[in-house]
């Protein structure tokens, strides 16, 4: 009796976070919305009483905006399959090694590269694959290469970007995932005649599915959202949608748009969370019946 | 205790190899960082041009040091505190109670992780300038950073509460102890290393927040990213490089306290979507 007493007085913990998201995260989210079907009013951010799908017709209509949706929906999707072939391993040694030592170093690294700041790793990058970095120049001199490989600038200077900007995020969710996965299971799976490989994508894979969702979303979300990135690794041949809102709103002066592009942005990041949520709910009950 | 006998077949194979690739390609841009602000040349070159302390007493002096700098120092601290206080009470009526909307919740709590930071920092100045209020402030920066780092303290703090033995607190309580004294005295001494944990992680996560900055701040109120990024724009500047070396310092030195006193490879675990 005391107990539930007690719950329910518990639930009101809940309630100033939930007051400052209301102020601070859903109503500016819907202001923004807002502002996105305004008709487009230089230099001003007022909300106007008026509504149009005038900005997002706009946004529909010109191929380069377009292509900028597209380019993001392309990065960030190779991006999140790049991180999840080599994370997974990552993520699968961390939690398998029997050595605290290598366990260790291997978080902390993990971890580092992803507090690191943005703007020093973009900064490392650039000395690592620009046209006289670290690569062509050694490769060069080596007398490897007699020209340069372009490394920067285009979708694979962008790409190792994202990856080492969405990769820790992909990683940390699976390590505990795989380390709930009881090491009994797999010696069952040996008795009954699998081999190592055979066990992994028998018994391990399919039961660290909820982590990699996690990673998965992870990784996609932060890639699709990346402004610095793909302008500064990237170039204009990438030229991804923040970099039109972006361009929009400080160059041009026109909030409307910029918002409605932010609003395509924010839509096209929410389709994708809850399509792979769903995917992976109706897999998992599929398997559960199954079962 | 003997480990099973598969710990000892190791990893499928190919798995170590691609680990060890992983980690270079993750450490290399801070280490190229470090190497060049202590090149005596201001590009990075091998063989090294001599080993020197110049670029970092330079930045040390410079405005980046003194002003974004200390300013990011400030806002993420404080971003830190206003996320773990706002929740950590959240995360323990997740966890513990159930009400309904209580899964909305929790997701509305980590959405931020999942949105443009640029967007909620563009979404932010445009509520700002419309309540008139708020707008190019040091409070009004300071919002955006607690709502980007708030996801960091529920994984964690939700994790951690989900995994804790709830025996523990109801001996505590047949011992004699109220509701508040077997929480205080039973579970947080068990909880505190993630709760740590998770305002640690916010507070370098805010320290290094490029994309909610970009809308909010302004030249006088210039966050170190955001003043990097300005330096970064129209030059190769050295001093950007010691910037990131004193940052990977504090990063890396303050993973190691952490590691002492908690399991690190625990962090995310018990956090479900």
């Amino acid at each position: 009796m005391i107990r539930v007493s007690r719950e329910k007085k518990t639930a009101f913990l809940a309630i100033p976070a939930l007051v400052f998201f209301i102020f601070f995260f859903i109503v500016p989210i819907f202001t923004l919305l807002a502002l996105a079907f305004n008709p487009k009013a230089l230099g001003s951010i007022a909300i106007q009483p008026v509504f149009t799908l005038d900005n997002f017709k706009l946004f529909f209509s010109f191929p380069i905006y377009r292509q900028s949706l597209f380019n993001s929906l392309w990065l960030a999707s190779a991006a999140t399959a790049v991180c999840l072939l080599v994370g997974y391993p990552v993520a699968y040694t961390i939690a398998r090694t029997p050595s605290k030592r290598v366990q260790a170093f291997l978080v902390i690294l993990v971890f580092s590269s992803m507090q690191i700041d943005l703007t020093v790793r973009i900064f490392g990058y650039l000395t690592i694959l620009g046209d006289n970095g670290l690569i062509n120049g050694t490769l060069i001199r080596a007398g490897i290469l007699s020209r340069r490989l372009p490394l920067m600038y285009n979708s694979f200077g962008a790409i190792v970007g994202l990856v080492n900007l969405s990769l820790p995020f992909l990683i940390l969710p699976l390590i505990g995932i795989i380390e709930s996965i009881s090491p009994d299971l797999l010696n069952v799976a040996r008795l009954l005649g699998c081999n190592r490989w055979k066990g992994f994508l028998k018994v391990e894979l399919p039961l660290s599915l909820p982590g990699i969702i996690t990673g998965v979303l992870f990784a996609f979300a932060i890639s699709m959202s990346s402004y610095l990135i793909p302008v500064l690794l990237g170039g204009w041949g990438s030229a991804v949608l923040p970099v039109y809102v972006y361009q929009q709103i400080s160059n041009q002066g026109l909030w409307q748009r910029g918002s409605a592009f932010a609003v395509v942005l924010l839509l096209t990041n929410l389709i994708v969370v809850f399509a792979l949520i769903r995917y992976y709910s109706r897999a998992y009950t599929r398997r559960l019946m199954a079962a | 205790m003997k480990k099973p006998r598969y710990y000892k077949e190791g990893y499928p194979c190919g798995f170590r190899l691609i680990t060890t690739i992983t980690a270079a390609f993750l450490i290399a841009p801070a280490l190229v960082v470090v190497l060049t602000s202590f090149n005596s040349a201001p590009y990075l070159s091998f063989p090294l041009k001599g080993f020197s302390v110049q670029w970092i007493i330079a930045y040390l002096k410079s405005a980046l040091f003194t002003q974004s700098f200390t300013l990011s120092l400030l806002l993420a601290a404080a971003a830190a505190i206003g996320a773990l206080l706002l929740g950590v009470p959240a995360a323990i009526a997740i966890v513990r109670v159930r009400f309904p909307g209580k899964d909305l919740l929790q997701a509305l709590l980590v959405a931020p992780l999942m949105l443009p930071g640029a967007v909620i920092g563009l979404a932010l100045y445009a509520y700002y300038v419309n309540i008139g209020a708020l707008m190019r402030t040091f409070p009004g920066l300071l919002v955006g950073h607690i709502i980007v780092a708030m996801p960091f303290v529920i994984i964690t703090v939700v994790g951690a509460l989900s995994s804790f033995d709830m025996d523990i607190e109801n001996a505590a309580r047949t011992l004699g102890a109220n509701a508040i004294q077997a929480f205080f005295k039973a579970t947080l001494p068990n909880i505190y290393p993630s709760i740590m944990v998770g305002g640690f992680l916010a507070f370098i996560y805010s320290f290094g927040q490029f994309a909610v900055s970009f809308y909010l701040s302004t030249p006088d109120l210039e966050p170190l990213p955001m003043a990097l990024y300005s330096t970064l724009r129209f030059a190769h500047d050295p001093r950007v490089a010691a910037a990131g070396t004193v940052a990977v310092v504090i990063v890396i030195s303050s993973m190691l306290i952490i590691n002492r006193f908690t399991d690190l490879d625990k962090w995310f675990a018990g956090f479900r979507f």
